[in-house]
């Protein structure tokens, strides 16, 4: 009886095979990756908004606090978005005809609400109060990035629960003083050493700083913060 | 019913505990019922590949749900005060039954959320009950009407003032029927309705009439007043079929008042003595010292023998004669109380006798009715009706089609009346479409007392002021606006009318300050000039003993849905009704010996007639129960007014006629049919499962000590205590024994964090179920329906187990014990949790983490108390538009497959934590930047007071809302770690109550270590009494 298969088929399995292995392996790799992907987590997307709404603008050309409009970023879980009395407080008197600010007049005149697509978006089993972290020395770019810089607002960080625990299991990598939680420019320099330096503890690097404001702050380190009904519940 | 001599535990909690059937041992076992009819019986191996593969596909396909944007959608204008993110607090008023609670309602971005006793009301003192708790589902409630209907056709309310003008223009005769009413306000537009259309007549029906109350006051004083009590000022108090924790309209303050009386704490040795004399179980007869079960018809003769004995005490009846003397011996400081439904006579002796002890003015208060004064009852208005005298009938709220007496056919009437389209207009303002509204022209959408401005008066006769918490949800118009329409022939806010109001009642210059500062207290703090009540029209006070021939009936408010005024409300149909356990039906409440004469079981369903009228309802048993005696809760049984009202139970109004509103004599038989029943009194009982292990056939009981519960209920008499104070540990060799650790590294972590305790006082606890509504709502726990409580499946994450202790036949006592999650420190669900998914955290709680649970279940196996429950389906509710709005948003709304229980209220907690951290951290930097050290060391001291304050002012839900503080919680570390550097000397409520030697654990012996601890019960029985408890 003659061979059913000629012999080259023998390559042709071992590569099936290995090409069989080969995608077991990566199936789960790819999913992963796409896990971590921009499509899933919204990283660097930039939303749909009804007023192309520009930070680098408002924050960087005119020099606005995040407070203006965030006004409940330190008393409240959520950091708050400006009611439209708040934009028209300037855009009653300058760029009163623009087109790109039809919806805030719209919203003005009618009293009905703008509706901003939200940017960064936890699960709903996820609780993230910003008032502690505001107060606790974390800056508004830790997370947001420099939004001084976006024209159009964007996710900075993947906001993965591995992310968050990077900062919660290390908090001293990313602290800095309360005062310079909302400067976009900040930067460890020479007066901010000397303030927190001290004579046992000398500020060298951010770490030496962090360290120090965990001392200062009252920033827990025997794992509480990352205790599971910190931020679920 | 054959008791099992000597092999009875000491306390059961269920019948079948105490007969220690095989079923009830294999329901120890099959913890997770319900599950069988899912699963193919023995399948196949390709069935169970065909499922496994089904399964995989469908579990790879829920992972594939669409990206949801959400949006973020900030005020036009943001209100002053308001904070986006923060709750705000509004004081208002709720009434039930006419009479007012006074309410502090949590405001989430608008819409309300939660509702509390408000701290500054006299009727609440900031707890709450079942009831007040419930009501913010009916606020959301899917059922409630949206729309004004004529005749069942949608219309909109122009038409309907268009259909209303010309009629006020033509001296109309208005006939008005409500409930009864003590709002001032409505009041006044009533006396004022009936000086501008003068053959206005008002109507007063009220199926929980407080009539025989005054009528009997009448007869022995000659004066139109009203009782309330003063439980702080009573030593001994004899409580004739009258539940006052539960009923009277000041239960929630009267709770407060006769706990705070009975507290055994250091220092303390006495207590007050409460005797009960009552024709049903109630949850007041619970908290007895000694309690009668006695047919109705003999309530009043015991009243009598009472009172004899205090002239006579040689003649009297040993039981009369101790509590006479009792009485006697504490003049002034005691208190006779009899219940609504007792006749006019028995009111009139119980106010002589408190006359004579010398209680009036001390424990009794006399007070002018707080209520109006209608022109005549439901019977007078129906035969009026019949004649057609009147061409308008106006009904607001209450239900009288179906609350009516049933001789009256009143629902005949009215129809009638209605169907005289050309002549008669008959128009019913009502929160549902129900059966009221079903025999009327119009049916007009009420506003829920969340939306509306209003006022009403407590028990006490003290001022309530209602306000809105969120504009009218739906196209509904509150009573007060309604009633000016008549008045005005114009549609006009609350607001305005009742600011009016107000504004005549205190007309002076300060009106407006004292306006606003009464809104903000919720209590009118202004004058206030009330309507005298007329002389000539009084409600007809009816009601006698039955003759003691055959059963005799007894009508009582339903303890969850009241007279039916929440029938629709799901919370309360699930919510385990005190004693019986039962859930969405009501039954026939009979005692084991009344049952076995009946030959009836639970479920069977008896047939009750009296005077011509019968009803078919299932029997259930009930220890306690007074022989040949059968309750029956009203409120069930509903032809209209909802989806959850309907089907449920069986209504109790069908036998109660205007002769015999509270009690009648019946004959009754068993059908042979049975009724399904739910009841969770056999749900997640705590068994020693070395006892009840099923694969030793043969049960090994080595002596009582092990089977009898004693481990759970830890009770004394009050001497017994003083004797020795410290019997609890006794109870419980082991206890002391056992402090092993796994974690013995945790001990350090507990002490430098804040560390959560619980104590639940046994003493104190009443069994009112509020404290289990109150957990719902503020933890978004769903409601399973009627077929998953039978299979075990309720959401509750706080139970109240009630233990019984003596004979089925005469139970001597019953106890009350709340059971939350333990929050144990060595948990043994953590062990057992294959994905992590519960775990410790570092202030000792048990973290259940949902997004981790992948639902083994192990945890709850594990769990020697059985607090976990789990979601078996998707049993929130998340498709319905109106619920959302109801829901707390700081707690996840969980899904199907996963485990949930008692958190400690974390997101309470948390809050609290947050602010403590945020005053710290923003006060350091105050006194870093003071001027000097002195100045800083001041700040330091602010800091510190005022994180304890937000500390000492941490409650769980349950904690809030008990009206006797019971529940107790807060931080068990009397001095803290150094990041939460507050005041060292300061111990906490819990940490002190944790000392005493009352103090004991479930389940010790197992070693769990539990935070939530029990504080032992006493009991105060009359020496002179002891060998003839019953």
């Amino acid at each position: 009886m003659s061979q059913i298969f000629h012999p080259s088929m023998n390559t042709i399995a071992k590569v099936v095979i290995c090409a069989g292995l080969l995608t077991l392996v990566s199936l789960p790799v790819f999913g992963w990756l796409i896990e971590g992907s921009p499509y899933v987590t919204y990283q660097g997307v930039v939303r749909d908004q009804p007023v192309p709404f520009s930070h680098e603008h408002h924050v960087r050309e005119l020099g606005i606090d995040c407070r203006y409009c965030h006004t409940s970023v330190t008393d409240s879980t959520f950091a708050g978005l400006p009611a439209t009395k708040t934009c028209m407080t300037c855009h009653s008197r300058i760029w009163t005809d623009a087109p790109v600010l039809q919806a805030v007049r719209q919203s003005w005149s009618d009293e009905i609400p703008l509706h901003w697509t939200r940017v960064h978006n936890l699960p709903d089993f996820v609780y993230f109060p910003h008032d502690i972290h505001v107060n606790k020395g974390v800056g508004c770019i830790t997370c947001h990035g420099r939004v001084d810089q976006m024209p159009l607002m964007f996710q900075n960080a993947d906001l993965r629960m591995g992310w968050c625990l990077d900062c919660h299991r290390s908090p001293q990598k990313y602290l800095r003083p309360r005062e310079q939680v909302f400067n976009m420019q900040y930067a460890l320099d020479d007066d901010i050493r000397a303030q927190f330096s001290t004579p046992d503890h000398p500020i060298t690097d951010q770490d030496s700083l962090g360290f120090a404001l965990i001392d200062l702050y009252h920033i827990p380190t025997d794992g509480r913060i990352t205790n599971c009904y910190t931020c679920h519940r | 019913m054959e008791p099992p001599a000597q092999q009875s535990p000491r306390y059961w909690k269920s019948l079948e505990q105490y007969e220690d059937t095989p079923e009830f041992r294999q329901s120890l076992v099959d913890e997770f019922t319900g599950l069988d009819d899912a699963a193919p019986a023995n399948p196949t191996r390709r069935t169970f590949l065909k499922t496994l593969a089904a399964s995989a596909v469908v579990a790879g396909l829920s992972g594939c749900k669409p990206k949801i944007t959400e949006q973020i959608v900030p005020y036009v204008r943001q209100p002053a005060g308001a904070i986006p993110g923060r709750p705000l607090f509004y004081a208002t008023t709720m009434t039930l039954s006419g009479y007012a609670h006074g309410v502090l309602a949590t405001s989430r971005e608008g819409r309300p959320i939660k509702l509390e006793g408000n701290p500054d009301h006299p009727a609440t003192l900031g707890s709450s009950d079942v009831f007040l708790q419930a009501a913010i589902y009916d606020l959301y409630d899917p059922d409630r009407s949206p729309i004004i209907k004529r005749a069942g056709i949608p219309t909109d309310w122009d038409s309907f003032i268009g259909a209303l003008r010309p009629r006020l223009q033509s001296n109309p005769k208005i006939a008005l029927l409500t409930e009864t009413i003590t709002s001032p306000t409505l009041l006044s537009q009533i006396a004022a309705l009936k000086s501008k259309y003068p053959e206005t007549r008002w109507y007063v029906h009220d199926p929980l009439s407080r009539q025989n109350i005054q009528g009997g006051l009448r007869t022995a004083t000659g004066r139109e007043i009203v009782p309330i009590y003063d439980f702080s000022k009573a030593d001994v108090i004899l409580s004739l079929d009258c539940d006052f924790l539960g009923e009277e309209p000041g239960h929630i303050r009267y709770a407060r008042d006769f706990i705070d009386r009975r507290r055994i704490r250091v220092g303390t040795n006495s207590m007050n003595r409460l005797y009960v004399i009552e024709s049903t179980h109630s949850i007041t007869g619970t908290q007895a010292d000694h309690r009668w079960a006695m047919r109705p018809s003999q309530i009043a003769a015991a009243a009598q023998a009472i009172s004899a004995a205090f002239q006579n005490p040689a003649s009297a009846p040993d039981w009369a004669r101790a509590i006479a003397a009792d009485l006697q011996n504490a003049p002034g400081k005691s208190l006779i109380i009899a219940g609504p439904n007792q006749p006019p006579a028995v009111h009139a002796l119980v106010h002589s006798l408190n006359a004579a002890l010398g209680n009036i003015g001390s424990a009794v208060n006399y007070i002018p009715p707080p209520h109006g004064d209608p022109d005549g009852d439901l019977a007078a208005l129906t035969a009026e009706l019949n004649r057609n005298n009147f061409d308008t009938l106006i009904i607001l709220g209450g239900n009288p089609s179906y609350t009516a007496p049933i001789d009256l056919h009143f629902a005949d009437a009215l129809e009638s009346f209605s169907k005289q389209t050309d002549r008669n207009l008959t128009l019913r303002l009502g929160l549902f479409e129900d059966e009221t509204s079903f025999n009327c022209q119009w049916h007009l959408p009420q506003t829920h007392f969340l939306e509306e401005w209003s006022d009403a008066r407590a028990y006490d006769g003290s001022i309530s002021m209602a306000q809105p918490l969120i504009a009218p949800l739906y196209e509904g118009r509150s009573p007060i606006e309604l009633l000016d329409l008549l008045l005005t022939g114009t549609l006009r806010d609350g607001y305005e009318i009742t600011r009016d109001s107000w504004s005549h009642q205190h007309a002076r210059p300060d009106f407006e300050t004292l306006w606003q500062r009464s809104i903000e207290k919720g209590i009118w703090l202004g004058n206030f000039t009330p309507i005298p009540p007329s002389p000539n029209a009084h409600g007809a006070s009816v009601g006698s003993s039955p003759t003691p021939t055959g059963y005799e009936i007894s009508f009582r408010p339903d303890p969850c849905i009241w007279d039916g005024s929440f029938t629709n409300n799901a919370f309360l149909q699930e919510t385990p009704k005190p004693l019986t356990k039962l859930t969405w039906d009501n039954a026939a409440l009979i005692s084991p010996t009344t049952a076995r004469d009946l030959g009836a079981a639970n479920g069977d369903i008896l047939q009750i007639t009296t005077a011509g009228q019968t009803l078919e309802i299932p029997a259930w048993i009930l220890p306690g129960q007074p022989d040949g005696a059968v309750t029956l809760h009203l409120g069930y049984g509903r032809t209209r007014g909802g989806k959850t009202a309907v089907g449920t139970g069986f209504n109790a109004y069908k036998l109660r006629t205007t002769q015999n509103p509270w009690f009648a004599t019946a004959d009754i038989i068993r059908t042979g049919a049975t009724y399904p029943l739910v009841a969770t009194h056999t749900h997640q009982t705590i068994a020693d499962r070395q006892l009840y292990d099923l694969q030793a056939q043969t049960i090994q009981r080595p002596g009582e000590e092990n089977i009898d519960n004693r481990k759970l209920v830890r009770v004394a008499t009050l001497s017994q205590y003083i004797d020795d104070p410290h019997f609890v540990e006794k109870l419980d060799e082991d206890e002391t024994k056992h402090h092993l650790t796994l974690y013995p590294g945790y001990e350090n972590i507990y002490q430098q964090n804040l560390r959560w305790g619980m104590s639940i006082d046994m003493q104190s606890c009443i069994g009112c179920n509020a404290c289990v509504m109150a957990c719902q709502t503020e933890n978004n726990s769903p409601v399973v329906g009627k077929d998953q409580v039978a299979c075990g499946r309720e959401m509750h994450w706080i139970r109240i187990d009630t233990y019984f202790q003596g004979t089925p036949e005469s139970p001597s006592a019953t106890f009350h014990q709340p059971v939350p999650c333990q929050q144990c420190e060595n948990a043994p669900c953590e062990l057992v949790c294959p994905v992590g998914a519960t775990v410790h955290d570092n202030e000792g709680l048990n973290n259940m983490v949902y997004n981790r649970c992948v639902g083994t279940r192990y945890c709850s196996n594990n769990c020697p108390y059985k607090v976990r429950r789990f979601n078996f389906l998707q049993f929130s509710d998340t498709e319905t538009e109106s619920l959302k709005l109801m829901r707390n948003p700081e707690v996840t709304v969980r899904s199907r497959g996963v485990m949930e229980k008692c958190t400690y209220c974390i997101q309470r907690i948390t809050a609290t934590r947050l602010d403590m951290e945020i005053t710290q951290v923003q006060m350091d930097a105050q006194a870093r930047a003071a001027a000097d050290p002195a100045a800083a060391s001041a700040i330091q001291q602010q800091s510190a007071q005022q994180r304890q304050k937000l500390l000492d002012n941490l409650q769980t839900a349950c904690q809030q809302a008990c009206p006797t503080r019971a529940i107790i919680f807060g931080n068990l570390n009397a001095a803290v770690d150094p990041i939460h550097d507050y005041d060292r000397d300061h111990l906490s409520e819990v940490a002190q109550l944790k000392k005493l030697p009352l103090d004991y654990s479930l389940l010790a012996d197992l070693t769990t270590q539990p935070r939530t601890t029990y504080l032992a019960r006493i009991q105060n029985p009359n020496p002179a009494l002891a060998k003839e408890d019953t």
